[in-house]
């Protein structure tokens, strides 16, 4: 009990130090879901050299939430969503059920595009710069991707693009990832990654 | 009890925030890739899939980015603040003792169940390379990297203004600033990650040897605090060999830390930086497109310099307009996003670089093998002295791990030293799945860290000595060939020539070699046992633990044979009637008593001699009428004729001729009279050959 007492006292004195000096947000830097929530996120991924359109790309989207703690404000997954690029190199993303059924302080999505043999984006893509939360929405933008040539460009893009970095069950919830990372792994020499037994 | 959720609810408004579990995540992996870890892994575990290695459905990449996302788990996170400037460790934690000091911290076995401390790090890791099962194993590797990730994490945090000045700050702030330039201006950001190791902001070499501190006295703990800061030496913290808590805690303010030189609580009074280390400047920046000239608190002196620290207070005009008293008002300094981001060009490709050496650190232990089973070295090739034991494991085919029966030594190794003479009886029972293949497992202290783990993928070739003896009369048999074969592959493993003595020293597979004796008879031979021979390697015998002496020494006795056959005495000369000279002349000359001399001549041709095989009915043609020379018939021997000494394994089929002359002559070489004897021999004659050991 004293113990406790005492995690208390120096739980409020915390707060008396912590002060008010509360930093604003930059204006525009807001990354919680806005009054646009629920509406899809389009893309055009391209070949940066041939701008050619570039057909099969997964591309991933992840919303984490912000979960508040004392002392302390976390990010944890809230869900993830994949898609494939068309022929012509296009995707539209459908979100509806997820934006808007999500909690308070959900987050903009991040997103992935993978294409096996190419710089990924946000890893090694070329163009366009600015906020990546943001590029997908209304009427979507072109991303160039770059066709890699080394295999240690190849290995730190596969890196990034880890399926296990957008959710903890990748294989059932992202098998098109999953199916192109695993290409890409057995074309550099690595083993395809294998359903854990119980995802 | 009641006060308690009331506070609880309190604290909802308040939160610390270390760098963003995915600005972890890219620290982490980038370090990871500019570390010796994945050269570690291929080169000393033998895992060529490095970093990218998958295990339970996550590559070991995934397992240290997860394992820096995890350790911001509520509650874990209170412990990761350390304020270099208070008189003890014990009360450097958020609040002083609201958490515990992450250098604590990341030393103390008792965290949670389970613990990621580096000690139970280090036991993992220790489990990766020793349990027996191979998914145990794999278990224990993927929580090494996991925990490392949770280590990797506290320097990290580190390099954060907010963890190194004990500052529970509120809203938007330097850490969600970094993450949002993560996502706005990502090319910035990985200009950050990607700068060369050996950047300014690495630590510096030798860190490791700074004297530890009781407290935590794993050297891990001077990449964070070197105690070198006192809070009256700003200066200290651009030097060498720094904390990277006491570079950012002199440099650079956190939210609700700016200028509190003055303040009374020790817990929140930081000497540096305060006004005299600044001077006012103005910047151009974008605001809403346009560009406006602001005006800033740019770091001049008191350690690190030339970056902007702070924005000057928005009331500072009014206050020198109306020269109103700075003692009574206080004209607040705060940060914004331009401030950010200079602090951000310091202190992330520091928090990479510190938490690239602390990974390179975990790593540092390095074994080197040379030799065979039969004498074996060990030699540190680490920088730092090593103490302990070193264990041999092995894997069977069914890749349980299992410790190499004696194959265990204790001992200290400065760098560079050996242990040297160590000897390894290869396991048989259960048989290894790669015969030669072992894990050397250090485990014992490594320099100042007691407990430390290292290991390595060795290949250690079982040896032994072969002896050759020749039968008869146990001379040893020189300057002979041996091969070691494979009998599985039938590849050669060895080969080697016999010394002054008779030996040869060979490496071999137990249980899956034989021995080839290519020249030591006329005829190639495969060792079948004892003092047999076969001349196929089917029938090789298979050499076995159990037939190595304690020396580790096969003697073999050889039979050296030659070929027998009988040959009629001329008459008149005392020659042999024949002999296998294709154009062969003898001459001899014995003195009579009669002061004169006998003089023989011989002359021996050949037309044909034809070996053949009784048991298989092979021939073997050894000469004939335009052969320079003529072999014996031991040519067309088998190694299993060894076997039968003094038994009839063929005949000679030959067609010869011979012309004997025995002259009297006298001493100066004259004939005196007529030839004693002058006889002429052509025949046709079929011979028994027996095997002899002459």
């Amino acid at each position: 009990m004293k113990q406790r007492m005492r995690v208390v006292i120096a739980v409020i004195g915390l707060l008396i130090m912590s002060g008010g000096a509360s930093a604003q947000i930059p204006e525009g830097w807001d990354r919680l879901l806005g009054p646009s929530r629920g509406r899809p996120y389009r893309g055009l991924i391209i070949d940066s050299d041939t701008k050619a359109p570039l057909a099969g790309a997964v591309v991933v989207a992840r919303w984490v939430r912000e979960r508040v703690y004392p002392f302390q404000v976390n990010t944890e997954h809230y869900a993830v969503r994949e898609t494939v690029t068309d022929d012509e190199g296009r995707f539209v993303m459908e979100v509806k059920d997820i934006e808007e059924s999500a909690p308070r302080r959900t987050r903009k999505p991040e997103f992935l595009v993978f294409l096996p043999g190419y710089g990924s984006f946000p890893h090694g893509y070329t163009a366009p710069k600015g906020f990546l939360a943001e590029l997908f929405e209304g009427p979507g933008t072109t991303i160039e991707l770059p066709r890699l040539s080394s295999r240690k460009e190849r290995l730190d893009v596969l890196y990034g693009a880890s399926p296990h970095r957008f959710s903890e069950t990748p294989h059932k919830t992202l098998p098109k990832l999953i199916q192109a990372v695993n290409s890409e792994r057995i074309m550099l020499g690595l083993s395809p990654f294998m359903p854990p037994e119980k995802e | 009890m009641r006060v308690l959720p009331i506070c609880a609810m309190a604290l909802v408004a308040v939160q610390v925030e270390a760098y963003e579990v995915d600005t972890h995540k890219e620290f982490v992996s980038i370090a990871a890739r500019r570390s010796t870890v994945e050269q570690r892994l291929q080169e000393d575990l033998g895992l060529p899939s490095g970093l990218g290695m998958d295990i339970r459905g996550s590559s070991l990449d995934d397992w240290l980015t997860s394992g820096a996302a995890k350790e911001d788990n509520f509650p874990r996170f209170l412990n990761h603040f350390h304020n270099p400037l208070v008189p003890s460790w014990t009360e450097a934690g958020l609040g002083g003792s609201v958490g515990q000091s992450a250098i604590l911290w990341a030393q103390n076995p008792g965290q949670s169940a389970p613990s990621w401390s580096w000690r139970d790090v280090r036991q993992t890791y220790l489990d990766a390379l020793t349990k027996s099962a191979s998914s145990d194993r794999d278990r224990a590797l993927a929580s090494t990297f996991e925990g490392l990730g949770r280590q990797m994490h506290f320097v990290q945090d580190a390099a954060s203004p907010a963890h190194a000045r004990n500052d529970p700050h509120v809203l938007f702030n330097y850490e969600s600033a970094i993450d949002g330039l993560r996502l706005r201006e990502s090319a910035t950001f990985a200009g950050w990650l990607d700068g060369a190791p050996d950047t300014p902001g690495a630590p510096d070499a030798g860190w490791q040897t700074l004297d530890g501190n009781p407290l935590a006295p794993i050297a891990i703990a001077r990449l964070i605090d070197a105690d070198r800061y006192t809070g009256a030496n700003p200066a200290v913290t651009t030097g060498a060999l720094i904390g990277l808590a006491e570079y950012t805690n002199a440099n650079f303010f956190s939210e609700d830390r700016i200028f509190t030189e003055n303040d009374t609580n020790p817990q929140t009074r930081f000497p540096f930086p305060n006004r005299n280390s600044v001077v006012e400047q103005d910047v151009d920046v974008q605001v809403g497109g346009a560009t406006v000239k602001r005006r800033y608190l740019v770091k001049a002196g008191d350690g690190a310099t030339g970056y902007r620290l702070a924005t000057v207070g928005f009331l500072r005009d009014y206050h020198r307009r109306f020269g109103l008293d700075p003692g009574r008002f206080r004209e607040t300094s705060s940060l914004d996003e331009a401030v950010y981001r200079d602090y951000a060009e310091r202190l992330v490709p520091r928090a990479v670089a510190y938490s690239t050496a602390l990974l390179d650190y975990f790593f540092r232990g390095r074994l080197f093998v040379s030799g065979d089973d039969r004498s074996m070295l060990i030699r540190n090739s680490s920088d730092e002295p090593m103490n302990g034991t070193f264990t041999l494991y092995y894997d069977d085919a069914a890749d349980v791990r299992r410790p190499v029966p004696g194959a265990s030594w204790t001992g200290a190794l400065a760098p560079g030293a050996r242990l040297t003479d160590l000897q390894v009886v290869a396991p048989t029972s259960p048989a290894p799945k790669e015969p030669g293949k072992y894990m050397l497992v250090f485990r014992g202290a490594l320099g100042a860290e007691p407990d430390a783990v290292a290991g390595t993928q060795v290949s250690i070739e079982s040896a032994l000595f072969a002896r050759l003896l020749r039968r008869k009369d146990g001379m040893p048999i020189r300057s002979a060939t041996v091969h070691t074969i494979d009998r599985a592959t039938g590849e050669p493993v060895t080969i080697g020539t016999t010394d002054q003595d008779g030996r040869v020293k060979l490496i071999w597979r137990p249980g899956r070699t034989i021995l080839f004796i290519p020249a030591v008879n006329v005829f190639p031979m495969y060792w079948a046992g004892g003092a047999s021979f076969v001349s196929a390697a089917e029938g090789a015998h298979l050499i076995q633990a159990g037939d190595l002496d304690p020396q580790g020494q096969v003697t073999i006795p050889i039979p050296i044979v030659d070929a027998q056959w009988p040959e009629d005495v001329e008459a008149c000369t005392g020659q042999p009637k024949f002999a296998h000279f294709p154009d062969g002349l003898f001459q001899e000359s014995t003195p009579r008593p009669d002061g004169n001399f006998d003089r023989v001549n011989v002359t021996y041709q050949v037309n044909l001699i034809t070996f053949i095989r009784d048991d298989d009915g092979r021939e073997t043609i050894l000469c004939g009428i335009d052969s320079g020379s003529c072999p014996t018939p031991a040519a067309g021997f088998v190694a299993e004729d060894v076997n039968r000494v003094g038994q009839v394994v063929g005949h000679l089929v030959r067609d010869l001729f011979s012309r004997h002359v025995k002259q009297i002559i006298g001493p100066g070489g004259s004939a005196i009279g007529d030839p004693v004897c002058e006889n002429e021999y052509r025949e046709s004659d079929v011979v028994g050959v027996t095997v002899v050991e002459p």
